[in-house]
């Protein structure tokens, strides 16, 4: 899963990153209203972390150009502005969720998960293939019963590819969904992570159609 | 204590028609009597003048005709030039006697009478009347001649009434459009059909409103501001702490302790300077004090910034100051200079410089301090005093109140601040003290 946060808060912003980062999700982290819109013209996300109160742009009129555009990303508003009114002008901006600071990270990462569940089509955090099982929310994985380590980045591909089976991932998509990491992607960086994958779930499971990218099958 | 005005000025006018009325009514009454006084007396003299001609030459005297008719109030007797007593009209137990001649009034046991006597050649003529039927008959013409300034009275009383109702009408009208709004309803009261002398009431009460409006959209934005700054810094907080217990190696732990750390300072600075602003209030505020030598303060809040400027490889240069001196307490004026330097090295790029001047020009002691960062556009100038104001696209994690507090204080000094462009390439805040009179201050 990549995210997109928008805070203008340093520590705030900063703990965000690290917080998520550590469930796995690729966060790429902006300050400003401008920056944020910039971020979004050029890469794809799957949710959206919105703070409010920015500089350069407020974070509702980001929202509303965003939804003028026809952009469907799940938004969660994160927010100090704490009135039923400012809630309501959020929700109606186009935000699909709203929470206060200060909040619960846990809670804040169920909501996530929930947003971008939603958007997918609700679709079942599960994924059952032959014997490997991939939960989305609890991010285990099982192969014939056991439970399989992956490292992070390797689970940002595998959760990528899972989200949408039967769909072809082009190289350059599944090395995105690795960018925001603060070291850098090396050029084979996808290869290796799909070969760790492979050996760890069967060399079946993700299929590769030659020019196009990587897909698992429907389940 | 009446406290209608209406009813104050109704009956306080309703009196005063009253008595003027009375006064009226009693005047009016007395010339009535002392007309009808006249009148009747004219009578009396008619009567007995045109008896003198009559030939009266009855010689029973108690003859007269009509005995019991006492609707004759007048008496008549006649006597001989003898003193023969010829003709009485009436049969009255005492009647006066034969009197002198002319008008003269004469108390009997039945009362008091008022007398004519007339005397010609052959008789004396003497018309007599009860001055009790007299009074009675005079009262009741003079009642007849008062009863119409009743209604006229009562009419008014009744114009007082209605001048007075409609006259206060758009205080009425007032007051119940401020006792039926919202408590937190500040809006303007309707001035339209209001007299002149109540206008300017309500113009008064009207720009009070417009002042408690504004300075309650700026407590609810101080409100405001201080909930979005207190949420943040209890959101890093919380995430802080998160990260640190999430820590997987020591590594991780050790630099989440560290940000822990910087949250902490963030919120101990924080409230150290809602405190400070809170010390600024001019509400708080005490003596005159006493004389603060500038340089000193100057002197000691660059003490305690080096750190801060060393760590920032910023060079801070103040010299040798003047020895100028003000009235106020040190504690504030040294926060002042501290905040601005504070200010100052936080926002100048690393190995950059910071300047203070003093100067002393004719009444004023001109504190100055530029630096090397990148200034305040213009347009931000406005704003950069209000409270956790901080200028847009910043990167520096500051409380907000940095400036305000700086404001705060030069007000209560009556001190004046100014933004400038610093010779350095950076901003230029200028503080102008003026300066105490009678005490000599070193020039430079």
């Amino acid at each position: 899963m990549k995210v997109l946060v928008v805070e203008d808060d340093l520590m705030i912003g900063e703990n965000i990153q690290i917080a998520l980062e550590g469930e796995g999700i690729t966060a790429e982290w902006v300050r400003g209203g401008a920056d944020a819109e910039a971020a979004l013209a050029a890469g794809a996300y799957d949710a959206m972390l919105l703070d409010l109160g920015l500089p350069q742009k407020d974070g509702i009129d980001v929202l509303r150009g965003l939804r003028a555009r026809k952009n469907n990303l799940p938004v969660l508003v994160l927010t100090a502005r704490d009135t039923v009114a400012q809630r309501v002008l959020g929700l109606n901006s186009g935000a699909d969720d709203y929470m206060l600071k200060p909040f619960d990270l846990e809670e804040l990462l169920a909501r996530l998960h929930a947003l971008v569940r939603r958007a997918r089509g609700g679709v079942e955090a599960v994924y059952r293939k032959g014997d490997v099982t991939v939960n989305c929310e609890t991010r285990q994985v099982l192969v014939t019963g056991s439970q399989v380590l992956l490292s992070s980045r390797e689970w940002s591909i595998l959760e990528a590819l899972v989200a949408r089976p039967g769909a072809i991932l082009s190289r350059s998509q599944l090395e995105e969904r690795l960018y925001g990491w603060s070291a850098e992607v090396e050029s084979n960086a996808v290869e290796v992570y799909i070969h760790g994958l492979r050996k760890k779930l069967g060399a079946q499971f993700i299929l590769n159609v030659r020019g196009l990218g990587y897909m698992v099958d429907k389940p | 204590m009446m406290r209608s005005l209406r009813i104050r000025l109704i009956l306080l006018l309703g009196v005063a028609i009253v008595a003027a009325s009375a006064v009226q009514f009693t005047t009016s009454f007395r010339t009535a009597m002392s007309q009808a006084d006249k009148l009747f007396d004219y009578h009396m003299q008619q009567m007995a003048l045109a008896l003198q001609d009559s030939p009266f030459q009855q010689e029973q005297w108690y003859s007269s005709p009509h005995d019991n008719d006492n609707a004759f109030e007048f008496v008549i007797q006649i006597w001989t030039e003898d003193g023969v007593r010829v003709y009485q009209s009436r049969r009255y137990s005492s009647l006066p006697n034969q009197g002198v001649l002319g008008y003269s009034n004469v108390t009997l046991d039945n009362g008091d009478w008022r007398v004519f006597g007339v005397r010609n050649e052959t008789r004396m003529i003497q018309v007599a009347q009860k001055l009790e039927a007299r009074r009675s008959r005079a009262i009741s013409l003079a009642m007849k001649a008062l009863w119409p300034s009743i209604p006229v009275l009562l009419l008014l009383l009744g114009v007082v009434w209605w001048v007075v109702t409609s006259a206060l009408a758009p205080l009425d009208r007032i007051g119940r459009d401020l006792a039926n709004r919202n408590a937190d309803s500040l809006a303007p009261v309707d001035a339209t059909g209001v007299p002149q002398e109540v206008s300017r009431l309500v113009a008064e009460v009207n720009s009070l409103m417009g002042r408690m409006v504004q300075a309650l959209q700026a407590q609810k934005r101080f409100v405001d501001d201080a909930a979005h700054e207190l949420r943040s810094l209890l959101t890093a907080l919380t995430l802080q702490v998160k990260t640190l217990s999430r820590a997987r190696d020591d590594a991780a732990r050790a630099q989440a302790i560290t940000r822990l750390q910087g949250g902490v300072d963030r919120a101990s600075h924080l409230m150290e300077q809602l405190l400070v602003l809170a010390r600024q209030d001019p509400l708080s505020e005490s003596a005159p004090g006493a004389l603060v030598s500038i340089a000193d303060c100057v002197e000691q809040a660059a003490d305690e910034m080096t750190p801060l400027a060393l760590s920032r490889q910023i060079e801070l240069h103040y010299g040798t100051l003047p020895n100028t001196r003000v009235r106020g307490d040190v504690e504030s004026l040294r926060m002042l200079v501290r905040n601005l330097l504070d200010n100052a090295i936080r926002y100048t790029p690393v190995s950059g410089q910071v300047r203070v001047k003093l100067a002393v020009d004719d009444a004023h002691a001109v504190l100055a301090i530029e630096d090397s960062g990148s200034g305040i556009p213009a347009e931000n100038r406005d704003r950069i005093f209000d409270r956790f104001y901080r200028v847009p696209g910043t990167n520096v994690s500051g409380s907000g109140l940095g400036l305000a507090i700086v404001k705060a204080i030069a007000d209560r000094y009556h001190a004046s601040v100014e933004l400038g462009q610093a010779a350095l390439g950076g901003l230029a805040i200028q503080v102008r003290f003026p300066l105490p009179e009678g005490i000599d201050q070193p020039k430079n």
